[in-house]
């Protein structure tokens, strides 16, 4: 990844791993790993093999490692293509390498509002669950009088069993 | 390629840093520092518990130094700390109050 701007540069390489919070007025390269929060003016660059979990600000940044985390870049955010990212990233925009992985909700575009000021995003918002009906349960009137416990699988589920299954399905959905 | 880690003159941390590679400390550091090689440079702030095969101090460190071999204070550095380990050299010129153990390591389990 081609670097540009500030002179200074601070490397953790990848022998060496950092836990805590980490600020600072200059680019910053991970090889190695960083956990906590790191807060910058400058680049964060994230090099193949450097793994970063921390929630992240920053000019720029750069991932062609692994970062676990929220970042919020004032300018741009980058995943290369063997990046992997998961958390929630904001910035004014955003360039995926084809390959790239990334898990999380992105706010991407000039009129992002700082992440405090966000109102909860309507992807979240599930939709009402319909009222389930229940069909009339199946179960035979009898029974198996054998000795032997019932299973899971038996088909003689009673109709509490089934809303029970039923409610929880809905729960799921509605997060 | 030679792989050092390095924390420039804006970066602070407050935590740990555990590194198998030399590490040259320009900012400021505050908690532990594992490393094979410290170097703390000029202008740099090392308020931490060090534990180094060898450690040398031209800038401000506080805390306390453990080393397996030589630890070095330059005539810019101002240490306040105790330091344990075989060698020990302390520049002319140099600021140093603070603790020197140079036998009890050989005699102390590593761990």
């Amino acid at each position: 990844m081609a670097r540009q701007g500030t002179e200074l540069k601070t490397e953790i390489s990848a022998g060496a791993s950092v836990r805590g919070t980490l600020r600072g007025a200059e680019d910053l390269v991970v090889r190695g790993r960083v956990e906590g929060t790191i807060t910058l003016d400058g680049a964060l660059f994230v090099e193949a093999g450097g793994v970063v979990k921390a929630d992240v600000t920053a000019d720029r940044v750069m991932i062609a490692g692994a970062l676990v985390g929220d970042v919020t870049a004032r300018t741009s955010i980058e995943i290369a293509a063997q990046g992997r990212v998961i958390g929630d990233l904001v910035a004014p925009s955003l360039r995926t390498e084809p390959g790239a992985r990334f898990a999380g909700q992105l706010s991407i575009g000039d009129e992002v509002a700082p992440r405090e000021a966000r109102p909860e995003p309507e992807v979240r918002v599930a939709p009402p669950p319909k009222p389930v009906e229940i069909a009339e349960p199946e179960a035979p009137t009898e029974r198996p009088r054998s000795s032997t416990p019932v299973t899971t699988f038996s088909p003689t589920k009673t109709p509490h069993d089934e809303r029970k299954k039923r409610r929880v399905v809905i729960k799921k959905r509605s997060r | 390629m030679e792989q050092r880690t390095t924390i420039g003159p804006t970066i602070e941390i407050d935590g740990d840093l555990v590194s198998e590679d030399p590490v040259t400390v320009q900012g400021r550091i505050r908690g532990t520092i594992e490393a094979n090689a410290l170097v703390v440079e000029s202008g740099a702030h090392v308020d931490a518990t060090v534990q180094a095969e060898s450690v040398e101090v031209s800038g401000a460190l506080d805390g306390k130094v453990e080393a397996s071999g030589r630890i070095e204070i330059t005539a810019e550095g101002r240490v306040t700390a105790d330091l344990a380990g075989p060698r020990i050299v302390i520049a002319d010129g140099a600021q140093f109050r603070g603790h020197i153990e140079m036998d009890k390591w050989r005699d102390k389990e590593r761990s």
